[in-house]
């Protein structure tokens, strides 16, 4: 009886042992690439900073021309100005979709980022840009953001939202 | 005869107590190797990839133009960082790719060494910097540090 006792004790510390060395080698071994490659703060300043390399021309009031050299930062300031004053959202759809292949190609396939321009209002923040893949799933995001330079009254601020993408484990491949 | 017939009893009696009591044991045993062989395991690949971070550090540290920015794209593709070879212990195989992913694709420098032991574990690392191109250009490029050792 006592035996039995004894290692019926010993057994369930070591499974409550052996729980917590699986949990954290998951945790260290399943996540590496999200932790290590990709801090959020530099990725967003690589990205505003990175020329958007292709010229177009929005069809908006005064005619806006973007060249290959802008940054992706000017542009999606430009973009908010544009919209806080009244312009319709379609005519950057074209250069949103560039700036999204661009995040895309700096992200790589583990990770999928959305890059929000919000406005703030009455205290709160309210979304006048979303340039995401897909809605965020909401679990393990990262999040960075930089305000705009004011134009007048109006403060917006770029935020980039990184999550892991939901890929199929391929370790023991 | 009686007295030898209890004897029988009382040890198949204890049958059931030993077949616990070694499972316990057997048990006990195998979760401490498996445990220790996980916590080595994870040890071996968190000094790779710290191996692999400080391969990418040394390579940014070579892109860098020593003010507060990095060497034009031109200037990078010129560059060699065979170098690094320095910073990797023996037997453990390494490789460092410097590529421009925007606006074009391309690989600018190639660096590897350490034979073709076979694979047991794998660190990696990578950065993301901006480079200057053409006159007022500027590009992202990525490095990429890979090291693996077979033990």
């Amino acid at each position: 009886m006592d035996a039995i006792v004894f290692f019926s004790v010993a057994i369930l510390i070591c499974s409550i042992m052996l729980s917590r060395t699986y949990q954290e080698y998951r945790d260290e071994v399943k996540t590496p690439e999200f932790d290590a490659a990709y801090d959020v703060s530099s990725f967003m300043e690589v990205l505003l900073r990175v020329s958007i390399g292709e010229g177009m021309s929005l069809n908006v009031t005064g005619h806006i021309t973007i060249r290959p050299t802008t940054t992706v930062g000017e542009c999606l300031a430009m973009e908010a100005s544009s919209l806080l004053h009244g312009e319709s959202p379609d005519a950057f759809q074209g250069m949103n979709n560039l700036i999204l292949i661009i995040a895309g190609r700096m992200a790589g396939q583990l990770v999928v980022p959305h890059v929000w321009i919000l406005h703030s209002l009455n205290d709160s923040w309210i979304p006048v840009v979303e340039i995401e893949n897909h809605p965020p799933a909401g679990e393990n995001r990262r999040a960075a953001w930089f305000d705009l330079p004011a134009d007048g009254a109006d403060r917006c601020r770029v935020t980039l939202v990184l999550e892991p993408a939901l890929l199929l484990e391929s370790r023991d491949i | 005869m009686r007295d030898d017939k209890r004897g029988v009893g009382g040890f198949l009696e204890d049958i059931p107590v030993l077949v616990f009591v070694l499972a316990g044991v057997v048990t006990l045993i195998g979760a401490s190797v498996w445990a220790a062989g996980m916590r080595s395991d994870l040890v071996r690949e968190v000094e790779l990839e710290n191996l692999a971070g400080d391969l990418v550090n040394r390579a940014l540290w070579g892109l860098s133009d020593g003010v507060d920015g990095h060497v034009s794209v031109d200037r990078m593709a010129q560059l060699d960082l065979s170098q690094l070879s320095g910073r990797v212990p023996a037997g453990t195989g390494w490789l460092v790719s410097v590529n421009v992913i925007h606006p074009w694709t391309e690989q600018l420098l190639l660096a590897q060494g350490g034979g073709q032991n076979h694979v047991g574990y794998v660190g990696c690392g990578c950065e993301l910097i901006n480079a200057p191109y053409g006159t007022d250009g500027s590009a992202v490029v990525k490095v990429t540090a890979v090291v693996w050792c077979s033990s």
